[in-house]
């Protein structure tokens, strides 16, 4: 009782020092998962009784001990028996604003900022999405602006910003959706106005370096102001800029990617024309809010991914007949095969990726179309798209070890591997243990612990409770079988609250 | 002049009733026909039959249970229906549905001769939100902002003769839902003379006290003194909303004072006094469940997400609801979050149908697919319960009133047909199922 008294006072410390306690040592080792059956992200039939071999940190083999091609263990690998269990890649959250200390920085053209500032390892945040299974974060604010900072892919697991990042200078945000008092038209103007300061200050730029060079080299200056600005185009390096410029700079040179903010249909041709005429159409990712989708076809005829907004049933009322009707959006995308990224909403259930993905499947989207929503493709769109949401040899060993099928209602997470080691184990989640022991068979530690847990077992039924409260863990554990039988109705999960 | 409005509500919702055929979004069968549904089976507290069947004969279930059995018993020429699953229609036991926001009298804090039908206008379109998520039955509380509230009403979501309870239970809380509303924040600020009382939970308790005392001791007892001695001669029930432990312990305190049996409302951490709960034979209605990432949302200070699986362990009748929460954490949202949290899925089937069914005093007539019920079911595209499945036809008094079913083409032999082709939405893909 005093131990976990203590560890409720350190709550947020003591959390993430425990999960780093839990992570095996040095990365520089070869790790064998064996047993289970794999999940691939693409739907494709899963591998039972498979082999995945990683090697510091990367998965180097998916295959099976016997048969063609079998894996061989190397004598020095530490083996994970899994067998009974699913494996599944972790899975990647596309786009959100949480882990920050504030969701949005007001200023209106911050191309400057970075999330890298903000970021907080110790929000619980970060804690929740390795118990969901979430193995890479997106983490981008500003949807409420014009142009903001830079977004950042992190892992939900280390001390430092540094230690969590898996990729900086993701990408960058604009929203062409009306930042708030802004109307569209100002929105617009000013989103151009963006754009056409950025190519005044490199043509200023540019002349001014050709100058420059010419003076180094001890030369007139004899061409033209125009030639100037197109040679010194290629002088231009990205030192000379201010840190006003330099990160838009990057986007129109093609060297950084773009999440572009679609709050509504309306905006949708000014987001594509505007990616098309500072030429990151390419690199970019549109985000999209629920109403969006109505223009499915800017977005398939620029053939570019989108992110769906977290809320996955459209309702609209018609003004004038009154009738209500109900669009589920996966499915709009799915059908004019737009690949699309599905965010967790935020109710009990919806924010769990996973039962995002289940009801796509549940509304007639392909399995493999939902896993990938959850997994490859959101890796992709963060530019993990070798690295992550896949398993397959060359990614990266994020990988979660399911108690069953990662789209069944009843399957946990039991454990989180991120770069082949363990940094999430079920069992050891004190915190959900908390929240949900005393009905667990298996969960007798937990049990002998807590008084709630005691309270709630040693009971009535049979009528002995008052002594059932000062029961020891075994005891309660007994009663709790007494009253089991006795009402016949409250048969526990087995797999509930760890092993 | 109160009954007089209310007479005139009254008439009108019947004149609604009858023009309740509208809400069938599907031709209506003709009358007196027979429904014959083949499919899985999921019935509450019961493990799913495989191969399961409904026969249903003017709006009743006439027979249901394996296929095996039923089959003699389908009349000669009715068509069978083969559909992927079937389980009773889901019982809402606590919600606002047709209310339409705050509707607290304000006239006094003991308002138990009010009835709350007179409020609910039965064409609202939270009905048909509750329908197409597979709830047939409501039943729609007082607003928790009287101490002592008015009687609420059972209606189903959709049919003929929608109104099964006109006037029932009454309603009662202790909580912060009735003083934090007396309060009146706005414009006042912080309580004064002007505000409505009570404005603590010591207030709300003796405003109880007292309206119950007056009841029992008034020689010509006026209406509401009327309801409040039904109450206590047990003829009628109380649903005591109250989360915290505080205000259940003092609403098991207040009733057993006035010799009432009570129902708990939400109750969201009933876990702490499950043996006080079945010590005063008080039934629960838990939920909405808190998660733990919003788990702070009411207010709630130590909720705990197994508290289903830990109620039915105790023994203590209880069913779930999703209060008013609508989109994911509906009702079938709640049962799916329990069989998350260590509840057996035929257990959270039967405490959205019939444990909710036996708490409002209908356990003869919903809640259950058995002979002479009420043909109130829902038509699963998988498990009632699963993240990949979801409703595809709700029936009503053996009326099709949400979705459709969908009839294959004939196929050869008694060989199952396969779950095909089932989406309203005409997706030419399968649902998958698990």
């Amino acid at each position: 009782m005093s131990k976990l008294t203590i560890r409720e006072v350190c709550a947020g410390a003591l959390s993430l020092v425990g999960l780093l306690l839990l992570a095996a040592p040095a990365a520089a080792e070869t790790v064998v998962l064996k047993g289970a059956t794999i999940v691939f992200s693409d739907g494709k039939t899963p591998l039972k009784g498979g082999v995945i071999l990683i090697e510091d940190g990367k998965i180097k083999a998916v295959g099976k001990l016997k048969g063609r091609n079998p894996i061989k263990i190397p004598y020095d690998a530490k083996v994970i028996n899994v067998e009974g269990k699913t494996v599944f890649p972790g899975m990647v959250l596309a786009h959100t604003s949480q882990g920050l200390d504030r969701p949005n920085e007001s200023v209106p053209v911050g191309p400057y900022l970075d999330v890298f500032d903000s970021i907080d390892p110790s929000k619980l945040f970060f804690e929740s999405s390795l118990r969901d299974g979430v193995t890479s974060i997106h983490v981008i604010q500003g949807n409420d602006c014009l142009v903001a900072g830079l977004g950042r892919v992190v892992r939900p697991f280390g001390m430092t910003v540094d230690a969590m990042t898996s990729r900086a200078a993701s990408a960058i945000k604009i929203s062409v959706a009306g930042k708030r008092g802004y109307d569209r038209v100002r929105q617009r103007a000013n989103l151009r106005a963006v754009f056409d300061d950025l190519e005044d200050y490199l043509e200023g730029l540019a002349e001014k370096r050709y100058a420059e060079t010419e003076k180094e080299a001890e030369r007139e200056v004899t061409v033209s102001p125009a030639k100037a600005r197109e040679l010194g185009k290629k002088l231009i390096s990205d030192k000379d800029l201010d840190d006003k410029h330099r990160n838009l700079y990057r986007l129109v040179n093609g060297r950084l990617d773009a999440y572009v903010y679609v709050d509504r249909a309306q905006d949708a041709i000014f987001a594509v024309e505007l990616a098309k005429a500072h030429g990151f159409l390419k690199r970019t990712t549109f985000v999209l809010g629920v109403e969006t989708f109505k223009a499915v076809k800017v977005f398939q005829a620029a053939k570019r991914p989108v992110i769906l907004s977290s809320s996955l049933d459209y309702r609209e009322t018609d003004r004038l007949t009154g009738e209500e009707t109900k669009t589920f959006v996966p499915k709009v995308f799915a059908d004019a095969k737009v690949r699309f990224a599905l965010l967790p909403g935020t109710q009990a259930t919806s924010r769990w990726l996973w039962y995002q993905a289940a009801r796509c499947v549940s509304e007639g989207i392909s399995r493999g179309q939902a896993l990938s929503a959850i997994t490859s493709t959101p890796a992709e769109l963060c530019g993990l798209g070798k690295r992550a949401g896949r398993i397959r040899a060359g990614y990266d060993a994020d990988l979660l070890v399911l108690s069953g099928d990662p789209l069944e209602l009843t399957t946990q997470v039991e454990q989180v591997l991120v770069e082949g080691r363990v940094v999430y184990d079920r069992s050891k989640d004190w915190r959900l243990r908390k929240l949900t022991s005393g009905v667990s068979k298996g969960d007798k530690k937990a049990d002998g612990k807590k008084a709630d847990g005691k309270k709630a077992d040693g009971k009535k039924a049979d009528g002995k409770k008052a002594d059932g409260k000062k029961a020891d863990g075994k005891k309660a554990d007994g009663k709790k079988a007494d009253g089991k039988k006795a009402d016949g109705k409250g048969k526990p999960k087995k797999n509930e609250g760890g092993k | 002049m109160a009954s007089k409005s209310s007479i005139h509500l009254a008439a009108l919702s019947l004149c609604l009733v009858g023009a309740g055929v509208s809400f069938a979004q599907e031709p209506a069968p003709k009358k007196d026909t027979t429904l014959v549904l083949r499919g899985k089976l999921y019935q509450p507290a019961q493990e799913p039959i495989p191969d399961g069947g409904v026969v249903i004969k003017d709006g009743k279930i006439f027979a249901a249970g394996a296929w095996a059995r039923l089959a003699r018993l389908v009349p000669k020429g009715a068509k069978v229906i083969r559909v992927p699953a079937i389980s009773p229609g889901l019982i809402e036991a606590s919600s606002s549905a047709g209310t339409r926001g705050v509707y607290a009298e304000q006239g006094s804090e003991v308002v138990p001769e009010l009835r709350v039908i007179d409020n609910v206008n039965l064409r609202d379109r939270a009905f048909d939100r509750l329908l197409e998520r597979g709830v047939t039955t409501v039943h729609i509380e007082p607003d928790p902002a009287s101490v002592v509230g008015s009687q609420g009403c059972v209606v189903k979501t959709a049919g003929k003769a929608r109104i099964l309870i006109e006037a029932g239970v009454i309603g009662g809380c202790l909580g912060s839902d009735a003083w934090t509303r007396g309060w009146n924040r706005r414009p006042f600020g912080a309580p004064t003379h002007m505000t409505r009382r009570p404005n603590t939970l010591m207030g709300a308790v003796w405003v109880f006290r007292e309206a119950f005392f007056l009841a029992k001791q008034a020689k010509s007892p006026t209406p509401a003194q009327a309801v409040l001695r039904d109450v206590m001669a047990g003829k009628r029930g109380l649903h005591f909303l109250a989360r915290r432990r505080g205000e259940i312990e003092a609403a098991l305190r207040v009733s057993r004072e006035a010799g009432v049996r009570i129902v708990l409302k939400e109750a969201q951490e009933v876990h702490h006094l499950l043996d006080i709960v079945a010590e005063h034979k008080a039934s629960v209605i838990f939920g909405p469940l808190e998660d733990l990432s919003r788990s702070r949302r009411r207010g709630v200070l130590q909720p705990r997400l197994d508290t289903p699986a830990l109620l039915a362990l105790s023994g203590v009748p209880f069913c779930l609801t999703a209060s008013d929460e609508q989109g994911q954490d509906d009702l079938r949202g709640q049962a799916m979050l329990a069989v998350r949290y260590g509840l057996e899925p035929s257990v959270a089937l039967d405490a959205v149908t019939a444990a909710p069914a036996a708490i409002l005093g209908l356990e003869k007539r919903i809640g259950s697919l058995s002979k002479g019920f009420d043909a109130d079911l829902v038509v699963w595209s998988g498990p009632p319960l699963s993240a990949t499945s979801k409703p595809l036809a709700v029936v009503i008094d053996g009326r099709v009133v949400s979705g459709t079913l969908i009839q294959p083409k004939p196929s050869k032999g008694s060989k199952p047909a396969p779950n095909k082709n089932k989406n309203p939405r005409g997706s030419k893909k399968p649902t998958q199922r698990f």
